[in-house]
This record gives C-alpha cells, sequence and structure tokens, in this order.
C-alpha cells in the first residue's frame, strides 16, 4: 500500500486495535450471555426481578443493541488493520469511547 | 535508541525471573477459573438434590445439625441459586487448633431434611485450586508474592507493549517466520503477546491489587465498601454464638427490604453484635459475587444496614470489579471458557520468551560445565510446576490446608536461605583468593 500521509504504520496500529478487540470481544460474550439468559427463559431469569413487561423489555432492547455496538466494532477494528488509516483509529477510538458512554451509562 | 535498549532488558530480566511465577499461575488460573463448576461435577450427590414440592424451613435444619455437633458452631449458611441445589451449613470448630484448621460443611436437602454428606471445605479440590493459585500454598506471604507477579506480568506487558513496534521492522503483523526455533517462538511471543495485550494488562493490574490488597488498602486508608461494623455489643460474644433465631424470618426480611438481592449465604455474628448479614448478588451486575449486603438484629429482625453496589459510587464500583473481571466471572460458562484460552496463552508468552533468552545465550551457556540442552531444561521446569501441584495436591485432600502449607513454606524459605548461603559462600571465596595488592 502506497504510504499516504494518512497512513498509519502497522506497528502502531495492531497492538492499539488488539487492545480494543480482544475488550469489544470479552464485552460481546457477557452480553451475549445476557441475551441468552432472557430469551431461553432460564430458571436464572427468576432473579432478574422484572417488575413488568415494558422493564423486561427495555433491558432486553438495552442488551441486544450493546452486543450490536459491540460486534460492529469489532468488524470496523477488523477494516481498521486492513485500511491502516490515522482517521479510522481515530474514529475508532471516539467510538469506543461513545459505546462504553452507551453500555456503562 | 537507548531508551529503547534499556526497556528490553527491563523486559527480559523480569520476564527471565518472574516466568515461572507467572507460566504457574497461568496454568493454575486457568483450572481455577472452574472450580465451583468442578466441585458441583464431582460433587454431584452433595450439591444436586431432586425437587419433591416446597422447601421445608430452614431453622429446624441448622438447629438439627448443630445438636449433632456439639464441638462447633455455625459459620454461614450457603443457600443455592438454582432449585435443585441443597443447603451448605458451615460450621467452624469451637477449639480451633491452628495446624489442621477446619471449616465443616454439612450438605441437607432442602425439600425433606435428609444430610447429603459432610465434608472438610480445607480437603477439597475447589479450595485446593484456589488456594494454589492465589497463594501458592505459602502461608505468610504467598497472596503477596503472587501480587508481585501480578506487577511483574505488568511491568512485562507494558515494556512488551513499548518495544514491539522497533522489534517488528519491515516484517508485518501476524507473520511467523520458519527460519529457525528462536526466531519462530519470537514471532509468536509477539504475535500472541500483541493479541493479548488488554488480557494480560486487566488481568495483572487486578492480580496485582488483589495480591496487594491487604497492604495497597492499608497505605492508601481504603476500607472495603459494605464493611458494616456495629459498634455497640449489646451481648457477650459466647451467648452471640449460640444466639437462637429464625433463620427464615431472616430470609424472609431480606427479600422484603432488598428485593433485588439473590440471597446466598446467611451469617450470623460471633462478636457480641448480636447481628445476621445475608449475602448476595444482585441480577445483572458484572462485580465481584457476594458483596451486595443486608445486615439484621438478630432479636427483632430490625433493618441495621443495606449495601447494593449499584448504588456505590465510582470507587465502590471500581472496588468490586476487581475480583470479577480478573476470574471472569461476570458472563457465564463461554466467557470462562474463553478466560481460560487466555490464560494459557499468559503462560505461553512466559515460555516462549523462556525459550527465546535461552536459544540466545546458547553460545555462553555452552561453556559453562553446569549447560543443559533447551529441551531437557524445559521437562525439568514443566516437571518440577507438575511435581509441585500433584505433591500439595495430595497433601491438601489428605491433610487439609495446615501441613501442605507448611512442607512448602520449610521448602520455600529453605531454598532462599540456601541461595543465602551458596551466593555469599562463593562472595568470600573470590575475595579470599583475589591477590593482596601491597
Amino acid at each position: 500500500m502506497r504510504k499516504t500521509p494518512n497512513y498509519i504504520d502497522e506497528h502502531v496500529l495492531s497492538p492499539i486495535i488488539c487492545l480494543f478487540t480482544l475488550t469489544s470481544l470479552i464485552g460481546l460474550i457477557y452480553f451475549l450471555n445476557e441475551w441468552s439468559i432472557i430469551t431461553s427463559e432460564s430458571e436464572k431469569l427468576r432473579f432478574y426481578n422484572f417488575t413488568s413487561d415494558s422493564e423486561k423489555q427495555a433491558y432486553t432492547l438495552n442488551v441486544r443493541n450493546s452486543s450490536m455496538i459491540l460486534l460492529l466494532l469489532i468488524l470496523f477494528q477488523a477494516f481498521s488493520m486492513v485500511i491502516k488509516k490515522r482517521w479510522l483509529l481515530t474514529a475508532q477510538i471516539l467510538l469506543a469511547i461513545c459505546s462504553s458512554w452507551y453500555i456503562f451509562f | 535508541m537507548k531508551g529503547n535498549k534499556l526497556i528490553w532488558k527491563i523486559h527480559s530480566w523480569v520476564g527471565l525471573y518472574a516466568g515461572v511465577a507467572i507460566a504457574f499461575l497461568s496454568v493454575t488460573g486457568a483450572a481455577a477459573l472452574f472450580r465451583i463448576e468442578l466441585d458441583q461435577l464431582f460433587n454431584a450427590s452433595l450439591r444436586k438434590v431432586e425437587i419433591t414440592g416446597e422447601k421445608i424451613p430452614l431453622t429446624p435444619i441448622v438447629e438439627k445439625v448443630l445438636a449433632a455437633h456439639p464441638d462447633k458452631y455455625l459459620f454461614e449458611v450457603e443457600l443455592p441459586k438454582e432449585q435443585n441445589g441443597s443447603w451448605n451449613l458451615r460450621l467452624f470448630p469451637i477449639e480451633k487448633r491452628k495446624l489442621f484448621p477446619v471449616i465443616w460443611e454439612v450438605f441437607v436437602n432442602p425439600y425433606n431434611g435428609e444430610i447429603l454428606g459432610e465434608r472438610n471445605y480445607y480437603r477439597t479440590f475447589n479450595y485446593y485450586l484456589r488456594n494454589i493459585h492465589v497463594r501458592f500454598y505459602e502461608g505468610f506471604f504467598g497472596r503477596q508474592i503472587v501480587g508481585l507477579a501480578g506487577l511483574a506480568l505488568l511491568i512485562s506487558t507494558i515494556t512488551g507493549f513499548l518495544i514491539y513496534g522497533k522489534f517488528m521492522k519491515k516484517q508485518f503483523f501476524g507473520n511467523i517466520r520458519k527460519k529457525n526455533l528462536r526466531v519462530s517462538q519470537a514471532d509468536y511471543h509477539k504475535l500472541i503477546g500483541i493479541t493479548t495485550l488488554s488480557f494480560n494488562l486487566m488481568i495483572a493490574i487486578t492480580g496485582a491489587w488483589l495480591g496487594l490488597q491487604t497492604y495497597l488498602q492499608k497505605w492508601l486508608a481504603i476500607e472495603r465498601p459494605n464493611t458494616f461494623v456495629r459498634t455497640e455489643k449489646p451481648i457477650e460474644k459466647v451467648i452471640d454464638r449460640d444466639f437462637v433465631f429464625n433463620y427464615d424470618s431472616v430470609y424472609q426480611a431480606a427479600r422484603q427490604n432488598f428485593p433485588e438481592l439473590i440471597p446466598l449465604y446467611l451469617r450470623p455474628s460471633e462478636n457480641g453484635s448480636r447481628t445476621v448479614m445475608v449475602i448476595g448478588d444482585v441480577p445483572r451486575q458484572a462485580y465481584e459475587r457476594n458483596s451486595n449486603k443486608i445486615v439484621f438484629d438478630k432479636e427483632n429482625y430490625s433493618m441495621l444496614y443495606k449495601y447494593n453496589i449499584s448504588d456505590d459510587d465510582f470507587g465502590g464500583k471500581l472496588f468490586y470489579v476487581q475480583e470479577s473481571f480478573h476470574f471472569g466471572d461476570f458472563g457465564g460458562i463461554w466467557l470462562k471458557l474463553f478466560y481460560c484460552f487466555l490464560a494459557l496463552t499468559s503462560g505461553f508468552l512466559a515460555l516462549s520468551g523462556f525459550i527465546i533468552y535461552l536459544k540466545r545465550a546458547e553460545k555462553k551457556r555452552k561453556e559453562k560445565p553446569s549447560f543443559v540442552e533447551l529441551k531437557p531444561l524445559l521437562i525439568r521446569w514443566s516437571g518440577i510446576i507438575i511435581g509441585f501441584c500433584i505433591f500439595t495436591g495430595m497433601l491438601s485432600l489428605i491433610w487439609g490446608i495446615g501441613i501442605p502449607t507448611l512442607i512448602v513454606m520449610i521448602t520455600f524459605y529453605g531454598f532462599l536461605l540456601f541461595l543465602v548461603i551458596k551466593t555469599s559462600y562463593k562472595v568470600i571465596k573470590g575475595n579470599l583468593q583475589k591477590p593482596i595488592n601491597v
């Protein structure tokens, strides 16, 4: 690939991307586990103490959205590794901050 | 340039001296992740029951078990999460023996009161897995030594991250050269090290914190966020220990006052405070297990204290993610399996680092009479680690915690003393052989 001014060295990019990807993957597994508990109506669900159907639906939606966001982040991270652009890494960091904000708060 | 060399030196020395401990901790950690699941698998007859109607009251069962063990008192009742789980009544001996400590577990069927079996917790495989990972079976400073190994992993990970780019030169990420063993191991070392960067950072930080927690909390004046101390002591210690109250009422009070809580432990006081703690988990939390709690007065079941991690500030939440993040105990069995795989890669990093060093220093090492080839050296070290695990495991299952701890301590400190004497002898001998310049 021709090194444009926007090009980012792979040796700088790959550690940061790997850091993001593995963290996103661990988060994704957590939310998939939550998703499986809610959708399978497993015994564990009785502890979730949903007071109404709407509360359960809201939580389900939150879990689904968080999983989708993390999945998209992982795909985006893989894309960044191929394209190797500085703006992509900046976007990546911004996205990770926004996603964390959505997931945690 | 100079800076890079220094970082590389730090990376090499830390890896070389703490590598064995890191490899050991990664293997034992991978196994310790499943200690609860393994305990349920190996002791299904104690842990699982058939669901037959409604559960019977707990209070008469506690009285029955205590009557059968007059030399012990109740430490806590462990309640099952699943409907088909058994009650586990954990007793402490009134007369404690230092070398042979006991937590006596009595498993009871909650549907008919049948006693399913009894055992000493310290002699279980579950406890062995925890203790070998958390403190190497070393009684005094084992936990702190593990904490220092966590710190070494942190230094190793950060320095590895900093020198990575320099060592890759024009090589692409993921490219493994098959030139020779040293080069291929170095490539695997870099690839796996960078891929698992966030995991190693997280394990190192949480591991160092958990290992050095006692001292760090003291130095930083951090109190455990869910600490509750009743300042007034309304009764004598012995009266408190034998205080009869209704466990079912306490359970109901906990459900009423803290509906989000899944009560998992009922722990009565024994220090004269006349309290009973109900400890458990709150669903949808990724924090340390058994850290939410509610405290009642044993006499009138009035609520004295309630702690929900979700209501705490950032500091409290940060405190309670350390253990759950370290043991992957927040995302079900799949996350644990993923953690297990990642933990083993940390061990691989230590091993590959060791191979790279030995291969690089082979020429120099060959000049020494004590030279050992790579393969037998690796077999020897693996043998020592496996042998140590089997030896302490057997002692632990036979005698509990006391004897293996004593043996490990004598061996460990004896070895340290031997090293000190050997080094001192060499230094003195070297000085005596030096010619005296007049």
